[in-house]
């Protein structure tokens, strides 16, 4: 079989038994905020539909293996609602790149073990390492595949170091205010325990209560942060980025760490122009907006649930900062 | 509940296919009353109850709780199928006699209600039926013989095609499951072999998706055609063309199964 045209959309599950699903993708790049978007829109088509394709997680993993993708060049995890959109934007404004934003596919392998008992962690291993590839092909001659992940995936920042131990790591976070403020705005799909299982985060059915939603999204926040600073501290390649550093960061102290140069920051400074989310409206610090919407009770639940871990994430960074730049491959 | 969903399962039990056809042929043809839903089928599709609200044999609908319903007048003028029927000890709702007459055709579709975990039991017994109805319920050919008894999951997508030059009829019992009716599953899965076929004309479609996956010309022609319905019919000429035979039905099944599967693929995630 031959998917040098093809992209995994999805896995689907028969019994225990995983397939890979693939849309016909040709040269299409990564360019919506989202994988999931992209996906959408291509599924509007009944042809992508009648003629998907599958296969066994095997016959993905023999494939890359003729045909690697991409060389990994960076793993973003992330908190939520903290500029991540914007860092992909960034990357994904060079044509060298190739940027997957929170790929369900991903996320697929990363959770089998839910879905399938005795996978170990090797095979898993392999599946994550086909899955990236296979997502990361080189469609356009692109040299590096950056991944960003659903938030909750720091929690695995062990098992995607494995699988890609040569790609540079970074936790990015924001001020929890903020974050809560943002997904009371417009709740992301993890908030609520039956669309995501709250196994995922480090939590139980019994957690979420209908009349303290900001408790179970800020507990949920807290161990993705706890996750993150775990990362950071095991792993001399992860940093700690706050969004407050964003955009500038990215032409600082990100720019080695990726693996760009110089060369490479005025197409990314373009496209920080662009709010990440809303194609046409510029990105604009909007942490003041954010703070004057939180209410005492939302303070007072991320004071007792987030707080303590923002600030050790934080003190965690400042020493980063000061130590001697950490060496990039 | 029985321990796992059962797409479908013969049942341990055969019925004389002589007496339940005499009696069959017992009912006068004005008694049958054409089916309701329309949409879903083509050519003729009809019925008369034995077992329905009214108690009339001519009130062919389903629905309703175990108490509404009352045995019809052929209840009593059809012993041998009213034999079958009393083999089934569950609370009986209806019980119909459903013909698909010969070259007729039932669309695909799901009863979303007929489910056992809804607690809804539906038997079939074929009494009249011929080798070329192709019974396929989740893309899986079933064959279903004269006088066997079958259980299947219809909330799964299942299409009917009478392509024969005789009637189909089934005797279609419905009921609520009980403890007997559970047990009864439970035995089936672990006595019966239950055999279902891949459809010829869906193996023909997978090996004409097969050429697609490797034919770029084609992938663009049929990418020009953004239209649900002009598309559907673009792969079966496509195909025709290159001498498959699968028709329209098994694109849409196929269409309908992977859309499915792609709109629902986070449910339970």
């Amino acid at each position: 079989m031959n998917f040098s045209d093809w992209m995994p959309a999805r896995v689907a599950w028969r019994g225990e038994e995983p397939r890979v699903e693939w849309t016909l993708m040709r040269r299409q790049r990564l360019l919506d905020s989202f994988f999931e978007e992209t996906l959408q829109r291509q599924m509007m088509h009944p042809f992508h539909h009648v003629f998907r394709r599958d296969s066994s997680m095997e016959e993905m993993v023999e494939w890359t293996e003729a045909h690697p993708g991409a060389r990994v060049g960076g793993v973003i995890f992330h908190m939520s609602r903290c500029g991540s959109t914007l860092l992909c934007r960034q990357l994904a404004a060079l044509e060298r790149n190739i940027v997957a934003s929170e790929p369900a596919p991903m996320d697929d392998v990363l959770r089998a073990a839910m879905r399938m008992s005795g996978l170990t962690r090797e095979v898993q291993v392999r599946w994550l390492r086909a899955m990236a590839a296979a997502i990361g092909q080189p469609r356009n001659g692109e040299q590096t595949f950056y991944l960003k992940t659903d938030c909750w995936h720091v929690r695995h920042a062990d098992l995607l170091s494995e699988a890609f131990p040569e790609a540079p790591r970074i936790f990015l976070y924001r001020d929890p205010v903020e974050v809560i403020v943002s997904q009371r705005r417009m709740p992301a799909v993890w908030t609520v325990p039956g669309m995501l299982h709250p196994n995922a985060l480090g939590m139980e059915f019994s957690d979420w209560d209908p009349r303290e939603t900001d408790v179970y999204c800020a507990r949920a926040l807290a161990n993705i942060c706890e996750a993150g600073l775990r990362a950071a501290q095991s792993d001399p390649r992860c940093l700690l980025v706050n969004y407050s550093e964003l955009p500038e960061a990215m032409y600082g102290r990100l720019l080695g760490h990726f693996g760009l140069r110089e060369e490479h920051v005025p197409a990314m400074r373009v496209a920080a122009q662009q709010s990440a989310k809303v194609p046409g409206m510029p990105f604009e610090r909007d942490d003041k907006a954010k703070q004057s919407e939180a209410t005492e009770r939302l303070r007072t639940v991320v004071a007792e649930h987030l707080q303590p871990v923002y600030d050790r994430l934080e003190a965690a960074r400042r020493t980063q900062m000061r130590a001697p730049e950490v060496v990039s491959a | 509940m029985p321990p796992v969903a059962i797409p479908w399962t013969k049942l341990p039990f055969v019925f004389d296919p002589v007496g339940l056809q005499e009696d069959l042929q017992s009912i006068p043809s004005q008694a049958w009353v054409p089916h309701f839903n329309p949409q879903d089928y083509s050519g003729e599709w009809s019925s008369v109850a034995l077992r329905s609200r009214s108690g009339r044999a001519d009130d062919i609908t389903a629905q309703g709780a175990v108490e509404d319903f009352h045995d019809t007048p052929l209840a009593a003028q059809c012993p041998h199928l009213w034999a079958a029927v009393e083999a089934f000890e569950l609370p009986l709702k209806s019980v119909r006699l459903l013909r698909l007459h010969a070259g007729s055709r039932v669309r695909e579709h799901c009863d979303r209600d007929l489910r056992l975990d809804a607690g809804e039991l539906r038997i079939h017994i074929p009494v009249a039926t011929n080798k070329d109805v192709e019974f396929i319920v989740a893309n899986r050919r079933l064959e279903l013989g004269e006088g066997e008894a079958w259980y299947i999951d219809f909330s799964q997508p299942h299409r009917i095609d009478n392509r024969g030059d005789t009637d189909r009829t089934h005797l279609i019992i419905d009921g609520t499951l009980n403890d007997w009716a559970i047990a009864l599953l439970q035995r089936a899965l672990s006595e019966v072999v239950t055999e279902s076929f891949e459809p010829e004309r869906m193996a023909s479609l997978r090996r004409f998706r097969e050429q697609v996956f490797n034919d770029e010309g084609l992938q663009t022609e049929l990418l020009k055609i953004t239209d649900r319905e002009k598309f559907l019919d673009a792969v079966v000429g496509a195909g025709r063309e290159r001498g498959f035979a699968f028709e329209l039905s098994e694109v849409e099944s196929e269409f309908n199964e992977r859309r499915r599967g792609w709109v629902e693929r986070s449910v339970g995630a």
